[in-house]
């Protein structure tokens, strides 16, 4: 009998803890449409809405006592202007891309955060972003007037489906190479009559005799500079639209004189020595070659008004030298690298909506989250610009990250001195420069072709890094990574990408 | 488990026994309700396979799909190199880190002296709890084409620098190695705690009839390891279509030309899906790796109760 009992109270205690759980979510969801209707009213008094927001960074974030302290100046501004209140969290990219992941497939109630546009389709697929298009329209006319159209500003959606607005920052990438200054003053090389990868090829060979030891690139296996003006359709790195300005044409990059012409550069460098050999494999970034004097020259995609600066501060205030190999070019995926997106969990989606408004439309936010406090993080002066405090530099100033590119609108901010009072009228300019790719504003669905996209992405994985860096004679493995896409069904996925972008162009 | 109902003792009832009983059940009540809450409730989730997940419909309300979350990986070309792998390796894991495991153990447990055998004990389980990160980089520090260990003495013997990390004929030698010296302290503890719990008496009068060490080890030490050696391989056999995805993803540095020898079906699912989001199709991975390991469970536990019962599991 009493072992019945005893049975009775394990099943009860059981029953107790997941009734427990159960309720504590009733009671949740309870709330759920009684706060919503609350903040509708908006009226004065009632209970601050609370908005939750995450922010990604590319370097380590401010301490949590920094980020709390700058937070509570901006808690003051929300709480005036909206009666809201921001928690906000700001992650080092490694660690934002696993929390982010976590946080929407929970559907927790993240309100607003970074996300990255490669990732919208299948976000958009799997429901975890707030279609952004009627709360845009009704609660977000700073956010569409800060963009040239309301087209630009909902560029980044599927189907019709907007899962967020992209960064202000500049909209075109372009083939660059950045030379340590040091060097080239050196030798006393001038640079000006470099424009084509033939020309670089005959500045390392000069420079190669007389520095024997140095590497003259540091290769990124992690992508290759885009030689030509190419569209990456679909943000796979893997088809492309060669001639992005006069034609629509999907073909599979990998088979394209482009990538082939690099490949054979590279690889021509890396048997005369001038490689660091172990770039296929190396998780050192290729910046930190540059900084410790061991490699001479890096390629990149980034040729913008700040790119040199940003270039320098990457690789620890080494002098650099940029130059461009290639005219600017805007696609779908260059133009929105980043967005702000509203998540699907989120409690209050209009209030969401009106706090990114906010953010995107106020100086006095935008130099908080930017810059920091004023008095304590920066000074303005006589310029009007702004700087550091007397005695304080980058390595001792409590808040200041400098991100502007990642951050909702750098372009209502107060330019930091260095940059120039007149940088995002540079920036606008730049853009403004740009060559437009056709397809700009496609998104591929990738959801028809799944499976032949992961077997695909599983063999340029096994090629990609050793043919961009060198290690491998193209003439010999470009054909067999060819073939080996082929029977993982890269045809299929060009012919689906053809057909969308066929469908998307006529509907335009 | 052993069921403490079969004990049958003359006279007593079963409210005598539940009395009895009764505080080693309340004892086994939390460790119970964790398995319940941790392992048990979260196998619902398996339904997540067959769907086409999505998270404003939530797991029981999204649209089915049927097996096509499968596809992707049963119809890959790549499978058979991806099964090769996997259990190849996992084969030779085990049978290496058997056998390497067994004689340490006797070796270790064979020392005198005190301080010497504790310390032999610890080290050969600290690499076991170094993490696979920093393991990566101690064998970059051996292989780096450019500053590499290996490297820097082939050259200075007057040989050509060789690029490991492109070259796949060695990497079936260096995975196993490395998982050899990371894991096989831990098989090597249990054993040891194993021979530490063998009666002395049966040594001292195995020496009285004139057994030899190694007749000492073939007859007293190996049997008594055999049912720690038979659990230690059906754990491990249970999770021959999972691979250890540090070992295999971070110690090849993501080097893609070796992939060959270093793709397993974990590192193939994670390259495959990261950039997808797709839960339904990780899930049917995942689903599809515990379907075989229980059913190699099933067969190795069968084969072991055929060869000697009272060894089995279950």
């Amino acid at each position: 009998m009493k072992k019945v009992l005893a049975c009775l109270l394990c099943v009860l205690m059981t029953m107790g803890m997941l009734a427990g759980c159960g309720k504590g979510e009733d009671q949740s969801q309870n709330s759920k449409p009684a706060e919503s209707g609350a903040g509708d009213s908006g009226t004065p008094g009632e209970e601050p809405y609370k908005a939750r927001m995450i922010i990604a960074l590319p370097a380590a974030s401010p301490s949590e006592g920094e980020v709390s302290r700058m937070l509570e100046k901006l808690n003051e501004l929300t709480l005036e202007k909206l009666n809201m209140t921001l928690d906000l969290q700001i992650l080092p990219f490694a660690a934002y891309l696993e929390q982010i992941q976590l946080e929407l497939s929970s559907k927790s109630d993240l309100d607003i955060f970074t996300s990255v546009s490669a990732y919208g389709p299948s976000w958009v697929n799997a429901g975890y972003v707030a279609d952004m298009k009627p709360l845009l329209e009704e609660y977000g006319q700073d956010v569409l007037n800060s963009y040239a159209s309301p087209e630009v500003a909902m560029s980044p959606s599927l189907n019709g489906y907007v899962y967020g607005v992209p960064v202000h920052k500049e909209i075109s990438q372009q083939a660059t190479v950045f030379f340590r200054t040091d060097i080239l003053e050196k030798y006393n090389i001038d640079v000006s009559n470099i424009h084509s990868i033939e020309d670089v090829d005959a500045l390392y060979a000069q420079v190669a005799e007389k520095e024997p030891d140095m590497w003259m690139i540091a290769p990124d296996n992690l992508g290759m500079p885009e030689l030509s003006p190419l569209d990456y359709v679909g943000g796979l790195e893997t088809y492309a639209i060669m001639d992005p300005a006069n034609t629509t044409t999907v073909e599979n990059f990998f088979a394209t004189d482009t990538f082939k012409k690099w490949c054979t550069y590279v690889h021509k460098w890396f048997e005369n020595g001038w490689v660091n050999s172990g770039a296929a494999s190396d998780t050192e970034s290729y910046y930190s070659y540059i900084k410790s004097g061991q490699a001479f020259s890096f390629f990149s995609d980034y040729g913008h008004p700040l790119s040199e600066i940003d270039q320098e501060n990457n690789c620890g205030g080494v002098d650099l030298t940029m130059v461009q190999l290639a005219e600017p070019l805007a696609t779908t995926a260059t133009s929105a690298v980043f967005c702000y997106s509203i998540g699907s969990g989120s409690k209050d989606p209009a209030k969401a909506m009106q706090m990114l408004n906010f953010l995107m439309s106020s100086t006095e936010a935008m130099n908080l989250l930017n810059w920091g406090v004023e008095g304590e993080d920066y000074v303005v002066n006589a310029d009007g610009l702004l700087d550091y405090p007397e005695g304080k530099d980058a390595s001792t100033v409590g808040y200041h990250l400098g991100a502007g590119w990642i951050l909702p609108n750098q372009f209502v901010c107060t330019p930091w001195s260095t940059d120039g009072a007149d940088i995002y009228k540079k920036i606008e300019d730049y853009n403004a420069s740009s060559i437009i790719s056709k397809a700009m504003g496609f998104t591929f669905d990738p959801t028809p072709v799944q499976d032949q996209i992961s077997a695909v992405s599983n063999v340029r994985a096994k090629y990609y890094k050793a043919l961009i860096t060198g290690a491998v004679d193209p003439e010999e493995y470009i054909p067999i990574l060819l073939e080996e896409m082929q029977d993982a069904g890269s045809e299929d996925v060009i012919a689906e990408m053809q057909r969308q972008l066929d469908e998307w162009m006529a509907g335009r | 488990m052993a069921d403490p109902s079969k004990k049958r003792k003359p006279g007593s009832g079963r409210t005598v026994r539940l009395k009895r009983f009764l505080p080693l059940y309340l004892m086994m009540l939390p460790a119970f309700l964790y398995l319940l809450i941790n392992n048990y409730l979260p196998m619902g989730g398996l339904v997540l396979a067959f769907k086409k997940y999505n998270v404003q419909d939530g797991i029981w309300g999204s649209a089915w799909a049927g097996l096509s979350n499968f596809t992707f990986l049963l119809k890959n070309r790549e499978l058979p190199i991806l099964f090769r792998n996997t259990l190849g390796y996992n084969i030779c894991f085990i049978l290496v880190n058997m056998v390497l495991g067994v004689s340490l153990a006797i070796l270790i447990t064979e020392i005198r002296n005190n301080t010497f055998r504790k310390m032999a004990q610890s080290s050969v389980l600290f690499p076991f709890v170094v993490s696979i990160i920093i393991v990566s980089y101690m064998v970059r520090g051996f292989l780096d084409p450019e500053a590499g260990l290996l490297n820097h003495l082939l050259m200075s013997l007057g040989h050509k620098r060789i690029s490991w990390y492109d070259k796949e004929q060695y990497w079936p030698f260096i995975l196993i190695f490395v998982n050899t010296w990371k894991s096989v302290g831990y098989g090597c503890i249990l054993y040891i705690s194993t021979i530490m719990g063998i009666d002395m008496s049966l040594y001292e009068s195995a020496s009285l009839d004139g057994a030899s060490k190694f007749q000492k080890i073939r007859y007293i030490t190996l049997p008594f390891l055999r049912p720690t050696i038979i659990t230690v391989a059906l754990l491990a056999v249970g999770r021959i279509f999972n691979s250890d995805f540090g070992l295999f993803y971070q110690v090849p540095q993501g080097s893609g030309l070796i992939t060959n020898v270093t793709q397993t079906i974990d590192t193939f699912v994670y390259k495959a899906l990261t950039s997808q989001s797709n839960i339904g199709m990780s899930a049917a991975a995942s689903f599809f790796q515990s379907v075989i390991g229980f059913t190699m469970i099933l067969i190795f536990n069968t084969i072991t109760s055929k060869v000697s019962k009272e060894n089995a599991l279950f």
